[in-house]
């Protein structure tokens, strides 16, 4: 009975050593809504714009996509941690596999744009790579967190739907997009955006509420709408075969 | 009549519980696992095809700024060549035909390392918009490869598993008589590429 019992604990002792050996590696968090901020990089003004923003995507156009930021990958690259959280997750339907996973690394210092299958002919991998070159890198090199994710979903979501606008959302941090019949632009414009760069560089978790509510009332009630839905972000068995791209800042 | 009716029941009632019991036994996962085999295979192979149609773009500019690296530019048009002309045929791979597919691909993820790292001189194509987005195109390239073949070596271990373990190795011995199938692994050249340590000569 007492040797069962010695033999029944080593068998325990074993299975926990095997199970903590496992959870030594990179985890993958559970997808319970569309932006997880592991790393803890975002502020939690931030984060409530682009969940709200990513539910009106999703409801609207049908792309899922979710925002991960982990500490560190734990001896991974970016490309290996980037394919598991994406075949975990399921992001996207399963006949559109419409689902795309932005993954940024605090310590590394690496982001992955993960682009479902579907979604791979309009976002291809030169898109991705210019969306991490030219929109979040510059932002993030700056210390702008907040905005270089911003940024990113918001021309992630320009390429895969177009007709989806999610500027409202995510005021203050995308530029708008400038008509091309506009030669130059309009003085007006210069001293609004360079009021809101120095609000961004000089208060950069406190004035998106101040923002929000000054200027985007309207808008402000839509985003409440999008985000109504809550509590499903769960995928919808879309797949993944690794395209896109990464980068790091 | 009536006893041989329940007679006949009881035998097919006998049979779907015989049936059912085999489903578990690899029945129906031996094949399934097969196609699986057979799937991701050409996922591998569709993917190294994508890379080979990016490359005479990939040449063409690169020659618009570097035209004396012709060495360089020539390795990967002829790996290129070699690597087009080895392929899998995927119902029925043989060691043989996977390790010369592997290293005709390994010799030109060789080639294309030299000329990336040639490419480190010059800064005017570095900056070129259009290479750019074919080195972002080769990169995402490269990453869905190596996805397909990690798919393809899980799904070759998967139907290994079931043809050697029992209990479906035994449904195996009985109906389908299933080999184990070879299992990809790196080649040198391959290797060598993986490990990304091109050699600089200058």
């Amino acid at each position: 009975m007492n040797r069962v019992g010695s033999r029944l604990r080593a068998l325990v002792l074993v299975l926990f050593l095997a199970s903590s050996a496992s959870a030594a590696d990179f985890d993958i968090p559970p997808l319970r809504s569309a932006v997880t901020d592991r790393a803890g990089i975002l502020s939690k003004a931030s984060r409530e714009q682009l969940e709200s923003a990513l539910q009106h995507l999703r409801q609207i156009g049908g792309t899922q996509l979710a925002v991960l930021t982990v500490p560190d990958l734990a001896g991974l690259t970016i490309e290996q941690a980037s394919i598991r959280v994406a075949d975990a997750w399921k992001l996207g339907s399963k006949q559109g596999d419409n689902g795309v996973l932005l993954l940024v690394a605090r310590d590394e210092r690496k982001i992955r744009i993960e682009v479902g299958q579907g979604l791979e002919g309009s976002l291809t991998d030169a898109y991705s790579k210019r969306i991490i070159d030219e929109g979040i890198t510059p932002l993030f090199r700056a210390g702008d967190m907040n905005g270089g994710v911003l940024m990113g979903v918001y021309q992630i979501a320009r390429i895969t739907n177009p007709d989806v606008d999610l500027a409202p959302y995510l005021e203050g941090h995308v530029r708008a997009p400038r008509a091309p019949n506009q030669a130059e632009p309009n003085p007006w414009q210069i001293i609004f955006y360079g009021l809101m760069m120095f609000l961004v560089f000089s208060m950069r978790s406190g004035f998106l509420p101040f923002l929000a509510m000054g200027s985007m009332g309207g808008h402000r009630g839509r985003g409440s709408m999008g985000g109504g839905g809550f509590g499903g972000f769960s995928g919808g068995g879309g797949g993944f075969s690794g395209g896109g791209a990464s980068g790091g800042w | 009549m009536r006893p041989s009716f329940t007679h006949r029941t009881t035998g097919i009632l006998i049979a779907l519980a015989f049936l059912s019991s085999l489903a578990g036994c690899g029945v129906q996962s031996i094949p399934k696992a097969l196609n699986q085999v057979e799937a991701s295979v050409a996922e591998v192979t569709n993917q190294y095809k994508r890379r080979a149609d990016l490359i005479p773009n990939l040449v063409n500019t690169v020659k618009g700024y570097a035209s004396h690296e012709r060495e360089t530019l020539e390795a990967v048009v002829n790996a290129r060549a070699s690597a087009a002309s080895a392929t899998i045929d995927p119902t029925n791979s043989t060691p043989e035909q996977i390790q010369q597919f592997q290293q005709a691909q390994g010799g030109l993820s060789q080639a294309l390392g030299r000329l990336m790292v040639v490419v480190e001189r010059y800064p005017e194509l570095k900056a070129d918009r259009n290479f750019r987005e074919l080195q972002a195109q080769l990169e995402g390239t490269e990453n869905r490869i190596t996805i397909a073949r990690q798919r393809h070596i899980e799904s070759i271990k998967q139907f290994n598993n079931l043809v050697s373990v029992p209990p479906s190795s035994l449904t195996n011995s009985l109906f389908y008589h299933y080999d184990k199938m070879a299992q990809w692994a790196l080649g040198d050249a391959e290797q060598k590429a993986v490990e990304r340590t091109p050699e600089v000569q200058f």
